[in-house]
C-alpha cells in the first residue's frame, strides 16, 4: 500500500517537473488515481397522499429498500430533510445541496376512484438541479406495490445504466410443521419477499423451482408420489404437467434460454446424470456418461453450453460442456467442494456454493478473470440465484435456527434478509424479467 | 432372554463375524450353521422378521436383532458402509434373499450440509450400496426399489454433528 | 571634443606677432617724428648766446692798487658774477623770450604739429579704423568664418554628439532591455519557483480532495479514463467542469464531472499571484 502512494506521487511530481521544462503549455495537470466506492446518494422524499389510505403500502418505503438493498444506493436518512417536496416546482435544490444527496425522488399518491389511484414521481439531479425523468401512473390500488417497483427499477436503470430487477418475482418453498406433519408450500412472491402466492401445496417435499425464460412456468421437483419427479405447472390457471418420472431420480431441472428444452437429472441409467428434454418432441437426449454424480444443471445465457456439477474428480467440482455434452471442461480448482452453479444474464458471473472450513458460503466467480470472491460469511448457504440483471443474488441460509432467505449484491457489498412471516423458508429461484 | 442377553449375543455375533473374516459366499452356510455355534437359543415363541411374517426356524435372535435395525449409517460424504452398516445391510439381504417374495424400499438420506441436488444424489448412492449387497447376497433387483430423499426429510433437525450423524443413513423399509 | 575646440578659440584671441610689431613700429615713428623736431628749435638759441658774450668788453682796470689778488679775483669774480647774472638775466630773458617765442613757435608748431598729427592722427586713425575696420572685417569674417566653422563645428561636433549620444542611449536601452529581460527572466523563474512550489504544495491537496469526492461509476474505476478540465474562481470554486477526453462511457463521465461539483471548492493558494498557475486544471482520471 505504501509503496504504491509512493508510485503515485512520484507520478505526480514526474507531471509536475515535466511541465517545468516546457513552461509553455503551463496547464497545472492533476492526476487522478482512486475514487470512494459508495452508494450513490439518493433522497427519497415520502410522497403525498390523498385519498383513502392502502394499509401497510408505502411506495417510499418499498423504493428506499429495493434501491439500498441492491447495494448501488445509499439513501440519505428522512430525518436530515429540510423540506418535503411532492414535485419539482417545490424543489428547493439549495436544501438538497446541503445534506449531500446527489439525487432525489419526489412524488404523489392521488386516489382518483374507489380502488383507482394516479401515481406520480420525479427524479431530480441535485447538482444540476433539473428534473432527469418522472412518469404517472393510474392503476388499481392492488398494483400500487409493483408500481413502487416499477419505479426502482426506473430510477436504477437511469442512475447505473443496468436494468433494474425489482419489478420481478421470487419463487421458493417454504416448510410449516403442522399436526399432519410438514406442510410443503411452493409459493412466488416479489422480489422484496412480500405478496406471496401459493402455488403448490403439499405433504411431501418440494425441491428445485425452476423459472421458465417467459416466466409463466414453474418447472421443480415434488415427492408427491413418494419419490422425486419433474412436473411443470404454469402459473396463470396452476395448470401442471408431469414431465420426468424415470425409475431412480428425476430432479434439477432447468428451461433452456429459449424455453424449448428442459435440462434434468436422472438415475435411470444407473447414474445421476443430466439428460436433456425437448418440450416440443419430448424426445430425450444424455448429455453426461460418467461414474460420479452429475447434477445441477445450468445453462449459459445463449444456449450453446451448460455448467453443472460432477464428482467425477472425487469431489464436487463446476464443469462446462456444450449444449450436446461434448467439450467437458473443468472451472472450479480451489477448495474441495464447489457446487450449484448459475451463471448471470450476461455470462460474466458465476455464482455458486462453495466450502471452506467446514462452512457453505455463497461465491461468485468471474468468468472471463476466473477470480473468486466470496459473498457470504455464513454457514449453511444454498440454492443461489442471480437476479436477471446480474447484479444480485438470491441464496437460502440459517438465521435464528430458521430457513431464510436472503439477498447480496454480486459485488457483496450489501445483503439483506427477505423477510417472511412464516416457517422455514429455501430454494429461491428469481424470476426473470416479467413481460 | 432378556435384553442384555440378546445385545451381548449381538456383540458376541458381530464379533464373530468380523473376526472370521468370511467369505460372502459362504454366508447361506454359516447361516444355517449359527444356530449351532456358540450360545444356545431355546427356540421358544414365534419371532416376527420385518416384513410382519413369522420368522422361520433358521432365522433366529441374532438375525432377528439384525434385522430390527433399519438404518444404516454413514460417514460424512460417503457412501460407504462401514461393518455396522455391512452386517446389517446383510441380515436383511439373507432375509430377503430367503423371502423372494418379499420386496424391500431402500430410502437413501444425507445431512443438512452441501447443495440439495448433490445431497438428493449422495443419497441414492448409500442406498444403491445396501442394494447392492442386497443384490450380491441373491435378492432380485426387482424386489428392491431405491429412493433418494436427500436431506429432504431429516430425522434429527439441530446443525450440528449429533443431528447430521442421525440424518446420514439408508433407511430399509418393507411397507409401504 | 570640447577641449580642442576651446583650444581653438583661445588660439583666435591671441594678436598676431607681425600684427603687433607694425603698431609698435608705427606709434615708435610717430614719437620719433615729434622729437626729432623739437631738438631743431633749441640748437640755434645756444649759438646765439654764445656770440652775446664774445662782444661784451672787460671791465675797468684802473684802481690798480695794492689790492688783494684774492679780493681782486674777489671783485673780477664778483663783476663777472654780477655780469654773468647780468648776462644770464638777459640771457633768460632772451632765453625767456625766446622760449616764449619758442614756446610761441612750438604752440604754434604745435598747433600745427598738432593738427598735422591730429590730422595724421586721424588719418591714422582712419587708416587705423579702417584697417581695424578691415581687421574687425576681416575679424568679423574670419570671426564669422570662425563662427561659421566652429558652428559647423559645433554641428558636426553636436551631430557626432548626438550620434555618440544616440549610440550610447541605444547602447544603454539595450543594456537596460537585456537587463529589464534578465530581471524578468530572474522574476519569471523565481515566480516559476514559487509557483512550483505551490503546486507541489497545493497539487496533494486538490488530488486528495477530488479522489475523496469521486463517487465510482456503477462499472467500477476499471476502464473510466476521462480527462477533465476544470475553470476555478480564485476562491477556489469550480465554475466549470469540462470533459475534455471521455471515457466513452457516460456514467463514468458523468460521475466525474459531479465529483468536481461535490468537490468544489478546491483547496487553492489564496495568493493573486499564483492564481494563473491554478486557474485551469486538467485532471486525467487513471485509476
Amino acid at each position: 500500500m505504501k509503496l504504491s502512494n509512493m508510485k503515485k506521487l512520484a507520478a505526480l511530481l514526474i507531471i509536475l517537473s515535466g511541465l517545468m521544462v516546457n513552461p509553455v503549455q503551463a496547464v497545472l495537470t492533476i492526476e487522478i488515481n482512486r475514487g470512494v466506492d459508495v452508494g450513490i446518494p439518493i433522497a427519497i422524499v415520502p410522497f403525498s397522499w390523498s385519498g383513502a389510505p392502502v394499509a401497510g403500502e408505502s411506495m417510499t418505503e418499498v423504493i428506499e429498500a429495493d434501491l439500498t438493498r441492491s447495494g448501488r444506493f445509499d439513501s440519505i436518512p428522512q430525518a436530515d430533510f429540510l423540506q418535503q417536496p411532492h414535485n419539482a416546482k417545490e424543489v428547493r435544490f439549495k436544501d438538497w445541496r446541503l445534506i449531500k444527496t446527489d439525487y432525489l425522488v419526489v412524488g404523489s399518491i392521488r386516489q382518483t376512484g374507489a380502488t383507482t389511484y394516479n401515481v406520480k414521481f420525479q427524479l431530480m439531479d441535485v447538482f444540476r438541479g433539473n428534473t432527469l425523468t418522472g412518469y404517472q401512473y393510474n392503476i388499481q390500488s392492488t398494483k400500487l406495490r409493483n408500481v413502487a417497483h416499477l419505479i426502482s427499477d426506473i430510477i436504477y436503470e437511469k442512475l447505473t445504466g443496468e436494468k433494474g430487477a425489482f419489478n420481478t418475482k421470487i419463487a421458493y418453498v417454504t416448510v410449516e410443521k403442522t399436526k399432519k406433519g410438514r406442510r410443503f408450500l411452493l409459493q412466488v412472491a416479489d422480489s422484496d419477499g412480500f405478496d406471496p402466492q401459493t402455488i403448490l401445496d403439499s405433504h411431501q417435499p418440494l425441491m428445485s423451482p425452476a423459472w421458465s425464460p417467459d416466466a409463466r412456468k414453474l418447472a421443480y421437483v415434488s415427492f408427491e408420489k413418494k419419490r422425486s419427479m419433474i412436473y411443470i405447472q404454469r402459473l396463470s390457471d396452476g395448470k401442471r404437467e408431469k414431465v420426468a418420472s424415470f425409475k431412480g431420480i428425476n430432479s434439477a431441472p432447468a428451461f433452456s434460454p429459449d424455453g424449448t428444452k428442459l435440462a434434468f437429472v436422472s438415475s435411470k441409467d444407473g447414474n445421476t446424470e443430466i439428460y436433456v428434454l425437448d418440450l416440443r418432441t419430448r424426445a430425450i437426449k444424455r448429455l453426461t456418461n460418467n461414474h460420479g454424480i452429475d447434477t445441477e444443471p445450468s445453462w449459459l445465457p445463449n444456449g450453446r453450453g451448460l455448467v453443472f456439477t460432477s464428482s467425477r474428480s472425487g469431489q464436487p467440482q463446476i464443469y462446462r460442456m456444450n449444449a450436446d455434452g461434448s467439450g467437458v471442461q473443468r472451472l472450479t480448482y480451489s477448495g474441495k467442494y464447489n457446487a450449484r452453479p448459475s451463471v448471470s444474464a450476461d455470462g460474466k458471473l458465476m455464482v455458486m456454493i462453495s466450502r471452506g472450513k467446514g462452512r457453505f458460503h455463497v461465491a461468485v466467480m468471474n468468468l472471463r478473470s476466473k477470480e473468486i470472491t466470496r459473498l457470504t460469511d455464513t454457514l449453511l448457504d444454498e440454492s443461489p440465484s442471480f437476479a436477471p440483471n446480474g447484479r444480485m443474488v438470491l441464496y437460502a441460509t440459517e438465521q435464528d435456527n430458521k430457513g431464510v432467505l436472503a439477498a447480496v449484491s454480486s459485488d457483496g457489498r450489501v445483503r439483506q434478509t427477505l423477510r417472511f412471516l412464516q416457517g422455514d423458508v429455501r430454494e429461491p429461484a428469481w424470476s426473470p424479467y416479467l413481460r | 432372554m432378556n435384553n442384555t442377553s440378546k445385545l451381548i449375543l449381538i456383540v458376541l455375533l458381530a464379533g464373530m463375524v468380523v473376526v472370521s473374516g468370511c467369505n460372502k459366499k459362504n454366508r447361506k452356510a454359516e447361516g444355517a450353521d449359527m444356530g449351532n455355534t456358540g450360545v444356545s437359543t431355546s427356540g421358544t415363541g414365534t419371532e416376527f422378521g420385518p416384513d410382519g411374517k413369522p420368522l422361520g426356524d433358521w432365522q433366529s435372535g441374532a438375525l432377528a436383532d439384525l434385522l430390527a435395525q433399519t438404518q444404516v449409517y454413514f460417514a460424512y460424504d460417503s457412501t460407504e458402509l462401514d461393518a455396522d452398516s455391512q452386517a446389517i445391510a446383510e441380515a436383511h439381504a439373507t432375509f430377503l434373499s430367503n423371502n423372494p417374495a418379499t420386496k424391500v424400499v431402500l430410502e437413501g438420506h444425507a445431512d443438512e450440509r452441501g447443495t440439495r441436488e448433490y445431497n438428493l444424489a449422495l443419497g441414492e448412492r448409500r442406498a444403491q450400496s445396501v442394494a447392492d449387497v442386497f443384490v450380491a447376497l441373491g435378492v432380485s433387483p426387482a424386489n428392491i426399489e431405491v429412493i433418494s430423499y436427500g436431506e429432504e426429510n431429516p430425522v434429527a433437525e439441530g446443525h450440528d454433528e449429533s443431528s447430521w450423524r442421525l440424518n446420514r443413513r439408508v433407511e430399509i423399509r418393507y411397507d409401504r | 571634443m570640447k577641449h580642442y575646440t576651446s583650444r581653438r578659440l583661445l588660439k583666435k584671441r591671441h594678436l598676431s606677432p607681425v600684427a603687433l610689431g607694425l603698431a609698435i613700429l608705427l606709434h615708435g615713428l610717430l614719437f620719433g617724428i615729434m622729437f626729432i623736431k623739437v631738438d631743431s628749435h633749441l640748437k640755434p638759441v645756444a649759438m646765439v648766446k654764445a656770440m652775446q658774450m664774445n662782444e661784451e668788453k672787460p671791465i675797468d682796470i684802473i684802481e690798480a692798487s695794492a689790492v688783494d689778488k684774492k679780493v681782486l679775483e674777489e671783485r673780477k669774480e664778483k663783476k663777472k658774477a654780477i655780469e654773468r647774472e647780468k648776462q644770464r638775466k638777459i640771457t633768460a630773458e632772451k632765453k625767456r623770450k625766446a622760449e616764449a617765442k619758442r614756446k610761441e613757435e612750438e604752440k604754434i608748431k604745435k598747433a600745427k604739429a598738432e593738427k598735422k598729427r591730429k590730422k595724421e592722427a586721424k588719418k591714422k586713425a582712419a587708416l587705423k579704423k579702417k584697417k581695424a575696420d578691415k581687421e574687425k572685417a576681416r575679424k568679423k569674417a574670419e570671426a564669422k568664418k570662425k563662427k561659421d566653422a566652429k558652428r559647423k563645428k559645433k554641428l558636426a561636433e553636436e551631430k557626432k554628439r548626438k550620434a555618440a549620444a544616440d549610440r550610447k542611449r541605444k547602447v544603454e536601452k539595450e543594456r537596460k532591455r537585456k537587463e529589464a529581460d534578465m530581471k524578468k527572466q530572474l522574476e519569471a523563474k523565481a515566480r516559476e519557483g514559487r509557483a512550483r512550489q505551490a503546486m507541489s504544495k497545493y497539487a496533494p491537496r486538490i488530488q486528495r480532495k477530488v479522489q475523496d469526492n469521486w463517487y465510482l461509476p456503477p462499472r467500477g474505476a476499471e476502464g473510466c479514463n476521462p480527462t477533465v478540465q476544470v475553470n476555478l474562481a480564485p476562491d477556489g470554486k469550480v465554475l466549470r467542469a469540462r470533459i475534455v477526453k471521455s471515457s466513452g462511457d457516460s456514467f463514468c463521465d458523468e460521475s466525474v464531472e459531479k465529483a468536481f461539483m461535490r468537490a468544489s471548492p478546491i483547496p487553492i493558494p489564496l495568493d493573486p499571484d499564483l492564481y494563473s498557475e491554478f486557474k485551469v486544471i486538467d485532471f486525467p482520471f487513471r485509476p
